[in-house]
């Protein structure tokens, strides 16, 4: 017996007509043909599947990542899972109660407290509130908010808001869990916990999808994998070997790419802010496809602050392969109270990099009221150059310039004589 | 107790398909599940409704007084409406009081999806509940209302020693009335919040029909003001009846012919399931076009 059985699932979507212009320009005609009348002939729908021909069946107690570029329909299809989307095709066969972590904070409120909160979101998932009463401890042991219980969520932070949201979900006795991404956020020893929690639950028989581009994690925690591309499942399998798989083929497509493209891939926003680019900039401020090793270089966030105010926390993961090479964050957020273009650059310090290919995850965090994450990964891929160890072997995922020192010690000099 | 929990544990099946399949009882036992929400959503929407104005609370009463007051003048002075034997102010508070419940709680109720924008493309819950918790600010006015006819009627016992209401049997009947045409206001609010989200015109275009269609109910003036060869048309409309029998509850004035409130009844069962249907179908596309 299946814990879920997902069959054939697609979902459609339209992108609305072409435009006028737009048919104008490939036409080239002069816009007689092009004045919209009532009974002339409309352009065509354009249509996506953002998910086309899915089907796999899942065991209770099975932990299953869900892996892919961005997108490639993992989003989608857990919002179906989680019934906020209808499938356009296919269907889905499904056990027990189905919880729901869609994105951090939905269906909290942040001018009611904790304990309000914990009751409000049960409600959400439909589940009475005597079973709730019972579990109410179980609940605020797992988030240790402790004394927070009954100040509104708004005073919380990110971690705090994360440890509430996944408590209740843990604990309402899910069947099913999907989880889309959220363990990102929040500090790595509320991971392990989270981790470990599921890993436990899934002993009981839990069935977890879990959506995440922590590879790391997906080879760790999942027993299997399954990967979407472009809205197709490519892959499902032992979760070792499809996270080998996909990250050979992201190699791949990195080496493809890497001749210097420098260029951002995606294009996002949330209510507050949208991105406009992320680039590789020099010390004097070019926009560059390579870094050179010997100088300083930048890696510019261009964002549009559509909404202030917001208090913006930026951070940067520089992978080389697979490596997670290190991270760096902006050491607290910077509030932003005006509308605007804004450049938000990390230096990079001449001398750091070893000269290979490297990729970077941006993560754009706004922490004012409710916290929202915007992450890129793969946001920008560049090769390094002009390393100025020219004769050496070149290896690690750093090649730091460090102090080096010579010092002759007189004495042991005497004795290795004698 | 995890492990027995366990064995004896057997989920439910569930299925999704691009259809659901029309099941209205099953919709409505799972929406009773998710009561709770009710409360929650509403209290949100009454929170929306007051922010960030000067006066805050004191539009509370303000508001529902202000249209009564000027009516009183307008109507009952200028035009001389006639009031059929009571004072021109009470009939138009008890009108307004039945209207009240119908105009507030549909515009609440039609803002449901739109003031829980952000909610529905990332949890599921019965989306039922939306229409029907946020009309519950739209019950502030008629509660004024109440209040405000309560009062004068205790002032014109007092003054001019007349009871103008009619203290009886068919007094306990004046809450149904006013129940079936909430009833109505949340069967029209099914059906206009999903086209709310999409485009908030449809508040305004709401807006105009219920201007419209208070002149077109007994609520400003008795309907003894129709001619007599007229009459039977206006009990078409289904709230002339609930309206007039309201009236005519309180204040013991003729009722309406028989056929005029089953009819109406009939209307809004029509209404309701009309609404109904046509939400379960809209239902199933909205978060994908929020």
């Amino acid at each position: 017996m299946n814990s879920l059985t997902v069959e054939d699932l697609g979902k459609r979507y339209y992108l609305g007509r072409q435009t006028r212009s737009a048919r104008a320009r490939a036409t080239l005609d002069l816009g007689f043909a092009t004045v919209p009348l009532p009974w002339g002939k409309k352009a065509p729908l354009r249509e996506l599947w953002a998910l086309r021909h899915v089907s796999f069946a899942v065991r209770p107690g099975t932990i299953l990542g869900v892996i892919g570029p961005n997108g490639a329909g993992k989003s989608t299809m857990l919002k179906i899972l989680a019934r906020v989307l209808r499938p356009t095709e296919g269907r889905v066969v499904g056990r027990g109660r189905v919880v729901s972590l869609l994105e951090l904070g939905a269906g909290f409120n942040p001018d009611m407290s904790a304990r309000e909160n914990i009751f409000m979101n049960a409600a959400m998932l439909g589940i009475p509130k005597h079973e709730v009463d019972q579990r109410l401890d179980a609940i605020l042991d797992f988030a240790e908010i402790g004394q927070f219980l009954d100040s509104p969520l708004r005073h919380y932070s990110s971690g705090m808001y994360l440890r509430l949201a996944f408590s209740v979900a843990i604990n309402m006795n899910p069947d099913i869990l999907l989880a889309d991404e959220i363990l990102a956020v929040g500090d790595i020893g509320f991971q392990e916990r989270c981790l470990q929690r599921v890993e436990e639950e899934g002993k009981k028989g839990l069935t977890v999808l879990f959506v995440s581009h922590d590879m790391a994690a997906i080879a760790r925690l999942c027993h299997q994998a399954l990967w979407l591309r472009q809205g197709e499942a490519v892959q499902l399998g032992d979760a070792t070997t499809v996270v080998a798989e996909y990250q050979s083929e992201a190699r791949e497509t990195l080496l493809a790419s890497a001749n210097a493209t420098g260029e951002d891939r995606v294009r996002q926003s949330n209510r507050f802010l949208e991105l406009v680019a992320i680039r590789l900039v020099s010390a004097d401020g070019r926009v560059i496809g390579a870094a050179p090793i010997a100088e300083d270089f930048y890696i510019r966030i261009r964002v549009r602050i559509t909404r202030p105010p917001v208090r913006l926390h930026a951070s940067v993961d520089m992978y080389m392969k697979n490596i997670h090479v290190f991270r760096s964050a902006q050491p607290e957020p910077v509030a932003i109270d005006e509308r605007g273009i804004y450049d938000i650059a990390v230096k990079v310090p001449a001398n750091l990099l070893a000269e290979t290919g490297y990729t970077v995850d941006v993560h754009l965090q706004q922490e004012a009221g409710k916290t929202q994450v915007i992450n890129i990964p793969d946001a920008l891929s560049f090769m390094t150059y002009g390393s100025t160890y020219v004769s050496l072997y070149k290896g690690g995922v750093l090649m730091p310039q460090l102090e080096w020192s010579v010092t002759s010690l007189v004495a042991e000099a005497v004795e290795v004589r004698g | 107790m995890a492990g027995a929990a366990v064995a004896v544990h057997k989920p439910a099946k569930w299925v999704l398909t691009k259809d659901h399949g029309f099941h209205p009882v099953a919709r409505v036992k799972e929406a009773w599940r998710y009561r709770r929400l009710v409360a929650f959503f509403a209290s949100q929407a009454f929170s929306s409704l007051y922010k960030k104005t000067q006066l805050g609370i004191l539009w509370v009463p303000l508001r529902p007084l202000v249209p009564l007051l000027i009516g009183t003048v307008v109507y009952g002075g200028l035009m001389n409406i006639p009031s059929t034997g009571v004072p021109y102010f009470l009939l138009l508070t008890v009108g307004f009081l039945a209207w009240n419940c119908f105009d507030g709680p549909w515009m609440w109720g039609s803002r449901g999806f739109e003031l829980n924008r952000d909610l529905i493309t990332k949890l599921y819950f019965p989306r039922m509940i939306l229409p029907l918790s946020t009309m519950v600010p739209g019950f502030v006015e008629p509660t004024v209302n109440l209040a405000v006819a309560l009062t004068a009627f205790i002032y014109y016992r007092v003054h001019e020693g007349v009871w103008y209401i009619q203290w009886g049997p068919r007094l306990l009947l004046a809450p149904l009335f006013l129940l079936a045409i909430l009833f109505l206001a949340f069967s029209l609010a099914l059906a206009t919040s999903l086209y709310q989200v999409r485009a908030r015109d449809v508040r305004f275009i709401i807006g105009y029909f219920l201007g419209f269609w208070m002149y077109l109910t007994p609520v400003i003036y008795p309907v003894t003001l129709i001619p007599l060869q007229w009459r039977w048309l206006v009990w078409f409309n289904p709230m002339a009846p609930l309206v007039e029998e309201f009236k005519a509850a309180i204040f013991g004035f003729p009722r309406p012919p028989a056929w005029a409130l089953p009819l109406a009844l009939c209307e809004i069962a029509v209404v309701f399931a009309a609404a109904f249907w046509h939400f379960h179908v809209m239902e199933s596309h909205t978060a994908d076009k929020v």
